[in-house]
Parts: C-alpha cells; sequence; structure tokens
C-alpha cells in the first residue's frame, strides 16, 4: 500500500511522464478531469497541477515528490525543495529569441514569463536589462511593439518561426526532473523505493536510447 | 474560529513551556531586529552575533548562551514564529552533545502535546567532512565548491557529474541512511565517528547532502522532521560567520513553532 503523492505538471510534460509511469509498473490514474487520485495498493496518490503549483506543493508537503520542467524551477530557485533526479523527458530549451537574432544594443527590454531567469542571465551576462512580465502570447511582443525581445521555452522553434522570430542565444536546456519535499526525502522509507523505482526506469531507458545509438 | 483560537493557544503553551525550559537551563533571552535592510528577517543568528559584537569583550563572559524569539520569513511571503538558541563560543564533541540533549529535552516536552517519537528523524550532515572527503577523493578546490553550491540550492541530481569517477561508496554517502551504514562507507575515507547521546527520542539517519540553508555552517548540521509535517521542527549546526567579529563561531538551532503545532494535532490542549 502506497502512502506517499506525487504532484504532476500538466501540459507538454504529462504524457512523457504517463509513458515513465507505466514503465514503471504502475497504473496511470484515469479520470476525465479528476485532478487528485489518493494513494492505492499500486500506486503513489498523484496531484495533477500547472507547472508553477508544483514546487510549491512540494514545499508544502502537500505532495512528497513532484515532476516538473527544468525551466520552472530556475524560475523559482528559492524553493526549499530537492531536485533529486533528471528523468531525461520533455526535453526543450529556454531561448532569447529577437526578430533579427542580434544580440541587444545598450539596455534590453524583454518580455518573459520566466522573469527571474531573464534578469540572472542578464545579470550573468554584465547587461542591462528591464524585465515585462507576461502570462502568454510573448511571440507577440516583439511585433506590437512591447519588447523587441522574449525569453522563453521552445521545443521545435516552430511557434518562433510562425512569428518571424529567430533565436539570439540558448539560456538552458530542460528537461522534467524529479524534485522531493526534504522532510520526506531525508526520512526514507517509501521514498527511497519511489525515487529507487523511477531511477531504474530512466536508466533502463537511457541503456536503449544508448544502444540503439550504436546500431 | 473555535479551531482556529484553539491551535493558536496550543502554539501559545508551547512556546511559553519552551521559553521557560531555556530560562531554566541559564539561556538569556535577548532581542533582535526583526528587519534590516529594508528586508524581513529570514535568520536569526547573523542578528544575535551583530548584536553580542556591540559590547565590549570584558562585559562578556564565555561560552555565551541566548535565545532569540520572533518571526521567521521564508520566500513566497511565508512566515513563522520561532525560537533561535545559540550557543556561542568554541564547539567540540561535548558542546555538540549539550546542544542535542537540550533539543531532545526540548522534543521531550514537546511529547506532552502528542509528539511520539517512533514519528520523528533527527537528520544529520557536516559541511567539514564533506569538504575533507572531497579533498581525501581527489576532488580540486572548484569541484569541492561546486559540490557545496549545488547542495545548499537542493540540486542532487547534479551530483553524479560532480562526483564522477569518486568511487561508489562516496556517491552512497549522498543518500539519507541510518549511521551503521553511513559510517561503515564514511570511514573507508575519513577517520570520525559520530556524535552520541543517550536513548534520543528520535530516529537518526545521516546524510552528506544536508549542508544546512546557510553557508556559514562549518561542522555538525542537522535537521529534525516528523512524519506528519512537510517542514523541520528544528534546523541547526555549527557555524562560524567570516568576518563576524569576536564572537562568530558557536553551534545553534532554530525551532519552528508552526512546525512543532502542526506536528501535535493529537492533543489540543494542556493545562
Amino acid at each position: 500500500m502506497y502512502s506517499l503523492t506525487i504532484a504532476l505538471a500538466k501540459g507538454r510534460i504529462l504524457a512523457d511522464v504517463e509513458a515513465l509511469w507505466r514503465q514503471s509498473g504502475w497504473p496511470w490514474p484515469n479520470g476525465e478531469r479528476q485532478l487528485w487520485f489518493p494513494p492505492s495498493e499500486e500506486r503513489p496518490g498523484v496531484v495533477v497541477a500547472r507547472g508553477p503549483d508544483i514546487p510549491k506543493l512540494v514545499e508544502r508537503g502537500i505532495a512528497s515528490f513532484g515532476i516538473v520542467g527544468r525551466d520552472v524551477l530556475e524560475e523559482q530557485a528559492d524553493a526549499d525543495i530537492l531536485e533529486v533526479l533528471d528523468l531525461d523527458i520533455a526535453p526543450c530549451r529556454m531561448v532569447l529569441a529577437s526578430l533579427d537574432a542580434q544580440w541587444p544594443e545598450g539596455p534590453a527590454r524583454v518580455a518573459s514569463k520566466y522573469p527571474e531567469v531573464t534578469r540572472r542571465y542578464f545579470r550573468r551576462n554584465a547587461h542591462p536589462v528591464e524585465v515585462v512580465g507576461l502570462s502568454g502570447s510573448l511571440e507577440l511582443a516583439p511585433h506590437i511593439g512591447l519588447a523587441p525581445y522574449i525569453v522563453d521555452i521552445v521545443q521545435t522553434g516552430r511557434t518562433l518561426r510562425q512569428h518571424g522570430l529567430q533565436e539570439v542565444a540558448t539560456v538552458f536546456h530542460s528537461t522534467a526532473r524529479l524534485i522531493a519535499n526534504p522532510a520526506a526525502w531525508r526520512r526514507g522509507g517509501e521514498s527511497e523505493h519511489l525515487y529507487d523505482k523511477l531511477r531504474a526506469v530512466v536508466e533502463e531507458r537511457a541503456d536503449v536510447s544508448h544502444r540503439g545509438g550504436f546500431r | 474560529m473555535d479551531t482556529w483560537l484553539r491551535e493558536n493557544r496550543q502554539q501559545y503553551q508551547m512556546f511559553v513551556g519552551l521559553v521557560q525550559l531555556l530560562l531554566n537551563r541559564e539561556f538569556s533571552p535577548l532581542t533582535t531586529e526583526p528587519v534590516s535592510a529594508q528586508a524581513f528577517r529570514t535568520d536569526h543568528t547573523e542578528a544575535v552575533i551583530r548584536l553580542l559584537n556591540s559590547f565590549s569583550q570584558d562585559s562578556i563572559s564565555s561560552p555565551l548562551r541566548v535565545f532569540s524569539t520572533g518571526p521567521l520569513f521564508r520566500p513566497a511571503s511565508i512566515w513563522t514564529d520561532a525560537i533561535d538558541v545559540e550557543w556561542i563560543g568554541p564547539v567540540g564533541a561535548r558542546e555538540e552533545r549539550e546542544v542535542l540533549n537540550l533539543i531532545a529535552e526540548m522534543v521531550e516536552w514537546l511529547g506532552t502535546y502528542g509528539m511520539a517519537s517512533e514519528d520523528l528523524t533527527m537528520v544529520y550532515g557536516h559541511p567539514g567532512w564533506l569538504r575533507q572527503l572531497g579533498a581525501t577523493v581527489g576532488l580540486e578546490l572548484s569541484q569541492i565548491q561546486d559540490l557545496e553550491d549545488v547542495l545548499h540550492r537542493g540540486r542532487l541530481s547534479a551530483l553524479e557529474a560532480i562526483l564522477g569517477s569518486a568511487p561508489r561508496a562516496v556517491h552512497h554517502l549522498f543518500r539519507p541512511q541510518g549511521p551503521e551504514a553511513f559510517f561503515n562507507y564514511l570511514n573507508q575515507y575519513l577517520s570520525v565517528s559520530p556524535v552520541v547521546i543517550p536513548s534520543p527520542p528520535w530516529q537518526t539517519r545521516w546524510d552528506l547532502s544536508l549542508v544546512g540553508k546557510r553557508s556559514y555552517y562549518s561542522g555538525l548540521v542537522f535537521n529534525l522532521y516528523h512524519r506528519r509535517t512537510g517542514q523541520p521542527l528544528v534546523t541547526g549546526g555549527q557555524f562560524a560567520l567570516p568576518d563576524g567579529g569576536r564572537y562568530a563561531a558557536g553551534i545553534g538551532f532554530t525551532l519552528d513553532m508552526d512546525a512543532c503545532r502542526r506536528a501535535s494535532t493529537e492533543v489540543m490542549f494542556v493545562v
């Protein structure tokens, strides 16, 4: 009987998580619009939530583990959580993009859903920046005069191209990560079992992918 | 509202009892500013050290045993009432034991509120041993600094890359485990032994990935967890503040009163 709960990020990550979850031997919880599935005999409990809320659910101990993109973790770097495993799924990149693909001349105005990531990136590059916080439709920002630059995640780059935008630089590569509440992680017991199970699947997949590469 | 008032009353009773216990053990209360540099207080220790250094050396006898109370703020506007206890002065095995015994005494007192020892786990780490171990297994100074950096940020998934080809026994030390297994691994590289107190009211685990949230921790660090709470009840350890003045080193801990209350839901009243 499981007693712990894992919080899963909605959206682009969830399909990849489902495959990983099934490979671990746990039945995938089915329920049309259900967002919470209590722990059962066969699998841990599941909470499905928005990506940016996952670190908070884990930090507060509502869920002992969470699966969320590195992009969210970089934005919420102060959260008191442990990032315990790179699941190597849902790959994407955080990029700086503009209409002309040129590094900004002088102070940069940048629209982003990731203001902390953006500020940190420009600080690291010793370049002055003004961040315009947006919650969506970033690709419009350079066209409507809101900001000539955007910082956002891309998977294939198709959305950028559709909007006439070009990459200036990659800020970092992102994959989904398993995060843990420090109390649940360090008490051990069931949390070790969950971690070992998911780690075994990740290693098995890496092994298969590695062998495939030499065919 | 009745429940809310009752919980507040319970937390206040806990607070008063713990403060009385510290007074009985001759710890002296002092007050620290809840704000500094236009930011809310996130830590008592540095404020306590600043305060003590404002006195002349002649007027203070060592070791100093003090405590400070009041809210601590965390990111995302979360705050908790806290009791911060500091033992200022040179720290060896005897002082470590004294402080852990004091925590054990406080926890046993909290047992009055339904906190059972089988629900409590004390996890120890040791940044000092971490640095020694890194040097012993041949890590460069910059790699040891990277190691400390990722541990402070909680990025355990980056450990493999930094530890690289270090023996598997070294990798094992960064997962929580019982003292016997931990020291079996650690003693292959370092001749050190755990601090031991008789019959502690908690289960004990060791984990070198625990380095404390603050960069000033230099030796033994510890977090006390309860099965019902996602936050530690107690955090602390041995510290040495760089440029901290005359009273820059010691050992201390903070009790999170909010976490203590949430861990004690079984008994709502003690009169």
